[in-house]
C-alpha cells in the first residue's frame, strides 16, 4: 500500500517526530508507516486522516 | 525498532505487576521444589502427575502473561513487531524441542530440564527481534 505522509507531513514542516508525538506513536512506527513497511490498523489510518483532516483515500492507496 | 520505546497503559503495568511477577517467582520456585520433592519422595501416580505438571503449567501462564504485557503497547507498530517476533521465537523453540525430544527418545541426547526451554525461547526471542528490527524501521 503506497502512502502521502511524507508529503503532507513535509507540507507541514513536520519531522517524523512531530507526527510521532501527534499521533501519539514511536518515530520508528512513523518511519514503517511513511516507507510501506507496515500498513496501519482502520483506527491509526483514522487517526492520521483526522490529523491532516482530510480522508483515508486521500492519504492510502492501494497500489503496489 | 526500538525495543524500549515500549509504552505500555498503566493498567498493563500494574496488572503485570499484580499477576506476572508472582507467577514468575512461583514457576521458579516449583521448577526447584518439584525437582526436590521427586528426589526425596515415591508419591502415588495421581499426585506424581499433578506435581509434574504444575512447573510447566505455570510456565506456560507467564509466557501468556508476558506475550500480553509485551502486546499492551499504545503503539500498533510496536505490537505488531514484538508479536511477530514472538510468534519466531515460539516457533523456534517448538522446532527446538521437538527434535530434542525425539531424539532424546532415542537416548541420542541426554533428557533436558525444563528450564532450557525457557532459555532457548529467550535467545530465540532475541534473535528474531534483531533480525525483524530492519523490517519494521
Amino acid at each position: 500500500m503506497k502512502n502521502r505522509l511524507r508529503v503532507l507531513r513535509a507540507e507541514r514542516e513536520w519531522s517524523q517526530a512531530d507526527l510521532a508525538k501527534r499521533l501519539e506513536v514511536s518515530r520508528q512506527s512513523v518511519n514503517a508507516i511513511e516507507t510501506g513497511k507496515y500498513d496501519p490498523s482502520l483506527p491509526l489510518a483514522f487517526r492520521i486522516a483526522r490529523l491532516f483532516e482530510t480522508s483515508i483515500e486521500a492519504i492510502f492507496t492501494d497500489e503496489v | 525498532m526500538c525495543f524500549m520505546c515500549f509504552k505500555p497503559s498503566p493498567q498493563a503495568k500494574s496488572r503485570f505487576r499484580r499477576r506476572g511477577i508472582p507467577v514468575g517467582i512461583a514457576a521458579i520456585a516449583l521448577l526447584f521444589l518439584v525437582r526436590y520433592y521427586f528426589a526425596h519422595h515415591t508419591p502415588s501416580r495421581p499426585v506424581a502427575l499433578l506435581l509434574a505438571s504444575l512447573p510447566p503449567l505455570f510456565m506456560v501462564l507467564l509466557y501468556a502473561l508476558i506475550v500480553q504485557f509485551l502486546n499492551a503497547d499504545r503503539d500498533e507498530v510496536q505490537v505488531a513487531y514484538r508479536r511477530h517476533a514472538t510468534t519466531w521465537a515460539t516457533g523456534g523453540t517448538l522446532a527446538v524441542c521437538w527434535l530434542w525430544s525425539g531424539l532424546a527418545q532415542y537416548k541420542v541426547v541426554p533428557d533436558a530440564p525444563l528450564a532450557v526451554a525457557v532459555l532457548i525461547f529467550i535467545v530465540f526471542l532475541a534473535i528474531a527481534l534483531l533480525a525483524l528490527r530492519r523490517r519494521y524501521q
